[in-house]
């Protein structure tokens, strides 16, 4: 193979075209922005969320850039393991289902996530669980802009600041515009567009490299990419099933949808975003596979998803996937900046600096988090310190460590707040030491074992029962 | 100085010169011989790894491609790589994946197949498949321990429910 890669695109049409997305989705938060009278209808849609959008805006925030640039990484470094094992994330969200009803029962006026874990387990356990939330919003924050520079690097040729920038500056300006109305309201819109797309890519890829040159071409020259016993990839597919299960059971972007959600619609809405979900990881990692055929290998490798399609599909397929990426980009940055500023507008400011803050003081501080957390955003992703894949992993170490917790907070009387606290921090240390010492597809297991155990051992000694009449606080 | 002196000093100059001279393939060809200089990992534990180069100043741009050969002197390249753009001037490294286990090794060329820089050399070791089953029956037993556990709780908090709303009607 003697032909060196490309750009897809020159950098004055990815420019034009983030310029063109940007006024867009801005003008749009704006529009509905205007039905936001209240703290509550900025923060949860005023709780009336119907089940088409409910649905849409589950799969469209979980199709995120870990879909859509992180598992081709994972399947062009962990081969078929990596790709199938990205898609069992789907059951983060359809173990989700049962959850989201159960706290819709508990806290009917509940705000966030950090108000469950407050009033269930007391502050110790609070305290442990805003660590973890924190770093994980941060990682995950972090992972997203970096993921719009890259996907402006891979297609166009263009810095990566300038990406990384302007995806920022788009997603915190519809979100301080509109709020959590806006966020599910661009959802879906962008779950329609991610959903054609993907199709629509690898509908184009089969047909233009076949499955058999494909497979001929990874047994030749990348054997352990086909391997089914490749000891890296079979320890990380329980290991992302769990990073999955934690970042969706404890991240307030979730419990905010539970919240929101009207009536009964969030269990179905889960379970269905959940099933819409599950084929697109294998779709999007099924194009890194091509990747050898197509004498591409990617200076990173997480930008092997944008450069075969682009490759494959030539310019006009360079445009549709910039839109698709984007809009995962885009659908995923919103919902975890309102998510996160409701986090610390609720959880620190009004429930611990100013508990008498009026509906209009918590709305405006609200869009100030919203605007602190870009700025903050956008600082640690100047320096492109690690992969995608490694820099998402590295959280995963945190967040596995709340599924058991919060599971047997939400069904267990017996479970106490040292116990949980306990099992969140030592499962949190033995995840990153695990990280260290072995490899990022084993954090997030080694994290939950451990804090299930802990939590067995919580529920074996405990003689105290929780009183559920304790979660009914008004805001 | 005495003449004789001086050309003691000369000649023990010259012999101490040449006691340090090497032959020029002896020098560090990274540094010394080759227009670009290749890095890679010493081990890699997944089959994946990132190959950087760095250009010595003055060279102009040009595209890249990677050879691979599994012995040190290249007598039979297994495959070449294509290094994306214009070479290092758009992109300092490459990552290359699906090795299996045993010694890679790595050098740049041009199109014309001159040899660009020094050779790396990559040792690929896997995980023992004892450790990474372990580490997946662990992860298995947790799991069907958390659905079970999950649907459970879920269907008797939703009995208990509907018995309470039941109660509630009564009264």
């Amino acid at each position: 193979m003697n032909k060196a890669t490309d750009f897809a695109l020159d950098s004055t049409l990815g420019l034009s075209l983030v310029a063109i997305f940007g006024v867009l989705w801005i003008a749009f938060g704006w529009y509905l922005g205007r039905k936001n009278k209240s703290h509550e209808d900025f923060a949860l849609a005023g709780r009336n969320v119907g089940f088409a959008l409910a649905a849409a805006t589950a799969m469209a925030t979980w199709v995120t850039s870990n879909t859509t640039l992180v598992a081709p990484q994972l399947t062009y470094q962990l081969g078929v393991w990596g790709m199938v094992g990205y898609s069992f994330a789907a059951l983060g969200l359809i173990l989700f289902a049962p959850l989201a009803a159960r706290i819709k029962h508990l806290m009917p006026h509940g705000y966030t996530s950090g108000d469950f874990i407050r009033l269930r387990f007391g502050r110790a356990a609070w305290w442990v669980f805003m660590v973890i939330s924190v770093v994980y919003a941060m990682g995950w924050l972090v992972s997203l802009g970096m993921a719009g520079g890259i996907l402006l690097q891979a297609l166009s040729g263009l810095d990566y600041h300038i990406g990384m920038s302007a995806i920022l500056l788009i997603c915190v300006g519809y979100t301080l515009f509109g709020g959590l109305r806006a966020v599910i309201a661009t959802d879906f819109i962008q779950a329609l567009i991610i959903i054609v797309g993907v199709v629509g890519i690898a509908w184009f890829l089969i047909d233009t490299v076949s499955l058999e040159t494909i497979h001929t071409e990874l047994s030749t020259d990348h054997p352990q990419l086909l391997d089914l016993l490749f000891p890296a990839a079979v320890m990380f597919l329980f290991n992302n099933i769990f990073f999955g299960l934690g970042e969706i059971f404890h991240s307030n972007v979730w419990w905010s949808r539970a919240l929101a959600f009207k009536g009964k619609v969030a269990f179905k809405a889960f379970m269905l975003g959940g099933l819409l979900w599950l084929p697109i990881p294998i779709v999007t990692g099924f194009i890194a596979l091509a990747a050898p055929q197509l004498g591409i290998f990617p200076p990173t490798a997480d930008m092997v998803g944008p450069m075969v399609a682009a490759e494959v599909l030539g310019k006009v397929g360079a445009i549709v996937v910039f839109i698709v990426v984007f809009s995962a980009l885009a659908s995923s940055l919103d919902s975890l900046l309102a998510a996160t500023s409701d986090l610390v507008t609720r959880d620190f400011y009004h429930k611990k600096l100013r508990p008498a803050a009026s509906d209009q003081q918590l709305l405006r501080v609200n869009r100030y988090c919203i605007a602190g957390l870009g700025v903050l955003t956008w600082l640690l992703c100047l320096p492109q310190i690690a992969t995608l894949g490694a820099l998402l992993n590295f959280a995963g170490a945190f967040v596995a460590s709340t599924i058991f917790p919060i599971v047997f907070g939400l069904y267990q009387r017996r479970l106490t707040g040292g116990y949980a606290a306990l099992a969140m921090g030592a499962g949190t240390f033995a995840g990153l030491v695990s990280y260290f010492a072995i490899g990022f597809y084993v954090a997030a297991l080694v994290s939950c074992v451990v804090s299930a155990l802990i939590c067995a051992v919580g529920l074996w000694r405990s003689r105290t029962l929780f009183n559920w009449q304790d979660m009914q606080e008004r805001a | 100085m005495p003449n004789r002196a001086r050309f003691v000093i000369h000649i023990s100059l010259l012999l101490l010169i040449t006691l340090f001279a090497r032959p020029s393939s002896a020098l560090s060809p990274s540094t010394a011989e080759y227009p670009y200089s290749l890095h890679a990992p010493e081990v890699s534990r997944e089959g994946y790894f990132v190959l950087n180069a760095q250009a010595q100043p003055s060279i102009s741009v040009q595209s890249l491609w990677v050879d691979h050969a599994t012995s040190a002197e290249f007598s039979h390249i297994t495959r070449s790589y294509p290094w994306l753009g214009r070479g290092v001037a758009d992109f300092q490294q490459i990552t290359l994946t699906g090795f299996t286990s045993g010694d890679h090794y790595f050098r740049l060329r041009n199109a014309a197949g001159d040899v660009l820089s020094n050779v790396v050399h990559v040792r690929v070791d896997h995980y023992p498949l004892w450790q990474a089953l372990g580490l997946f029956f662990a992860g298995l037993t947790v799991f069907i321990l958390l659905v079970v556990l999950i649907i459970a709780n879920h269907r008797t908090a939703s009995r208990t429910k509907i018995s309470q709303s039941k109660g509630a009607n009564h009264e």
